[in-house]
C-alpha cells in the first residue's frame, strides 16, 4: 500500500466534505430535483435505445451462433433460418405486447380511468436496494409525480420523477413504499408495505379485523392513499398468529410479476367514484373452505 | 489525468451505466445484481492510481446518485474511496489479474457496507440489502477479469513511456 500524496491526501478531504454537504443538502429538501431531471433527460434515451436493441433477447443471443461456420451454401441457409427465426420471435413479442396492450386497456375501462401506456426501459441504476423502473413516457406526454402506476395484473406503483421524455417509477415492493389499502368485498382497512424481494406485508389499521388466506387486497379510497382506489394489489398468502384469532401481520403475494415487467400503464386521470370491488381478480377457483366470521 | 485518458474514463462510465440500467440490472439472477460501473471505477484506480480513481469514483458516484432515488452524494463518497484505495496498492498487485479479483471482491463489500451505514444513519430503510450483496460480489468478481486488462490495456495506449504510473 502506497501513503497518499499530499495532492490526494487533499483530494480525499475535499471528496468528504463535498459528499457530506450533498448528502446532507439532498437529505433536507428537494433542492436537487433539477438536477436529478437533467440526468434522467441525458441518459435515459439511450437507455431506452439500448432496451430496444437487446429487447429480442433471443436474437440477440441466437445471432451468435452463426460465428465461425464456412461453406457458402451452409452460410447462406442458416443465414435464412436465423432470419426467419427472427422474424417468428418479432411477431411474438409483439403480439405479447399487443396481448399485454389489449389486457391493460381492458383494466382500465373497467376502473373508468385514463392510461398511458409506457415501455420500461430500465431497472434503477441504484445499487439493488431501491425499487424502481424506468418508463418511456415523461413531462411531454402528461405524467406527474404521485401519479399511480399499473399494469394488466394491477397497482405497479407511482411516479416519482419526471424528466422531458421519462420517469422513474417507485415500485410498490420498494421496502420504503406502504399502500393503503381495503380488503375487496368489506371496508376494512390496512397498509400493505414493500419488502423488496420478499411479499408484501399487510398490517390492518383495526387490529381485531379478522385477515384470511386468500384476502384479495385492492388499493384504499382516496384520501388515505396517494394511488388510484380500487386497483387490485395482491392476495393474502399466509398469516402470522392462529387461524381465525385477530391477526397483526400477513404476507401477500402482489399480483404483479415485478420481476418480468414490460408495459406499463400511467393513470392519467382517475375516475370520481371509487370503482369498488369491480376490478378485483376473481378468487381462485379452488380454495380450501373456510367460515367467515 | 490528462484530457485523452479522462474522457475516455468518463465515456466508459457512461456507456457502463447505461449497460448497468439497461441490461445488467434485469438480468434474471440471484441476489443483488452486477455492478459493472464499480468493477469501472476500481478497474480505473487499479490503472491509473489513487487520483484517476478517486475523479472517477467520485463523477461516476455523483452520476449514478443523481439518478437514483436515494440522497445525492452517498455513493459519490462510497465509489470515490473505492477508487482511490484501489489506486494506492502497491503496483505489483494492481497488475495482477489474479489479486484484481481479489481487491474487487473485498472493495465490493466495503461499498456496499459503507452504503448501507450511511443510508442506516440516514434513516432510510434498506430491506433484504445484505442477502443480495453476495451475490453482487459473485458477479463482480465475474466480471473483473474482463474489465481490469481492458481498462489496464486501454491505460497503457495512453501512456506508453511511463510503467506503473
Amino acid at each position: 500500500m502506497m501513503a497518499p500524496s499530499r495532492g490526494q491526501r487533499r483530494a480525499v478531504i475535499l471528496l468528504l466534505l463535498l459528499s457530506v454537504v450533498l448528502i446532507t443538502l439532498d437529505h433536507r429538501g428537494e433542492g436537487f430535483r433539477g438536477v436529478r431531471s437533467a440526468a434522467h433527460t441525458v441518459v435515459d434515451p439511450a437507455q431506452a435505445g439500448v432496451t430496444t436493441l437487446v429487447a429480442p433477447v433471443g436474437r440477440f443471443f441466437g445471432g451468435l451462433g452463426d460465428l465461425g461456420d464456412s461453406g457458402q451454401k451452409i452460410d447462406a441457409l442458416q443465414k435464412e433460418n436465423a432470419e426467419l427465426r427472427r422474424q417468428l420471435r418479432e411477431s411474438e413479442l409483439s403480439s405479447t405486447r399487443s396481448e399485454e396492450l389489449r389486457k391493460l386497456e381492458l383494466l382500465s375501462g373497467q376502473g373508468g380511468f385514463t392510461v398511458l401506456p409506457a415501455v420500461v426501459t430500465g431497472l434503477g441504476p441504484s445499487i439493488g436496494f431501491e425499487w424502481t423502473i424506468t418508463v418511456d413516457a415523461g413531462r411531454r406526454d402528461g405524467l406527474q409525480p404521485d401519479q399511480t402506476v399499473i399494469d394488466s395484473d394491477g397497482l405497479v406503483g407511482r411516479v416519482k420523477q419526471v424528466s422531458e421524455s421519462s420517469a422513474v417509477v417507485v415500485l410498490a415492493v420498494d421496502p420504503g413504499s406502504a399502500v393503503g389499502v381495503r380488503v375487496a368485498g368489506g371496508n376494512a382497512l390496512g397498509v400493505a408495505a414493500g419488502n423488496g424481494l420478499g411479499p408484501l406485508t399487510y398490517t390492518p389499521l383495526d387490529p381485531t379485523t379478522r385477515v384470511q388466506v386468500g384476502d384479495r387486497l385492492l388499493t384504499g379510497p382516496y384520501g388515505g392513499s396517494t394511488y388510484v382506489a380500487g386497483l387490485p394489489v395482491g392476495e393474502v398468502t399466509n398469516v402470522s398468529g392462529d387461524p381465525g384469532a385477530p391477526a397483526r401481520e400477513a404476507t401477500v403475494a402482489p399480483y404483479v410479476s415485478f420481476a418480468s415487467l414490460d408495459l406499463v400503464g400511467i393513470v392519467l386521470a382517475a375516475p370520481r367514484a371509487d370503482p369498488r370491488d369491480r376490478l378485483a381478480p376473481s378468487p381462485p377457483a379452488a380454495t380450501t373452505p373456510e367460515h367467515t366470521p | 489525468m490528462r484530457a485523452g485518458p479522462g474522457a475516455a474514463a468518463a465515456l466508459a462510465i457512461l456507456v457502463a451505466m447505461v449497460l448497468q440500467a439497461a441490461v445488467l440490472s434485469r438480468l434474471p439472477l440471484p441476489g443483488g445484481p452486477p455492478n459493472l460501473v464499480l468493477v469501472l471505477v476500481i478497474a480505473i484506480g487499479l490503472a491509473g492510481g489513487g487520483s484517476a480513481g478517486l475523479a472517477a469514483g467520485f463523477g461516476a458516484g455523483l452520476l449514478t446518485d443523481l439518478l437514483s432515488d436515494h440522497p445525492v452524494g452517498v455513493l459519490a463518497l462510497c465509489f470515490g474511496l473505492a477508487g482511490l484505495l484501489a489506486g494506492l496498492l502497491d503496483a505489483d498487485v494492481r497488475r495482477s489479474v489474479l489479486l484484481s479479483v481479489v481487491v474487487v471482491a473485498v472493495l465490493t463489500a466495503a461499498v456496499y457496507l459503507t452504503y448501507l451505514g450511511v443510508m442506516g444513519l440516514l434513516g432510510q430503510p434498506v430491506a433484504d440489502g445484505v442477502a443480495g450483496v453476495l451475490g453482487t460480489i459473485a458477479y463482480d468478481v465475474v466480471l473483473t477479469p474482463f474489465v481490469v486488462p481492458l481498462v489496464m490495456a486501454v491505460t497503457r495506449r495512453f501512456a506508453p513511456a511511463r510503467r506503473g504510473l
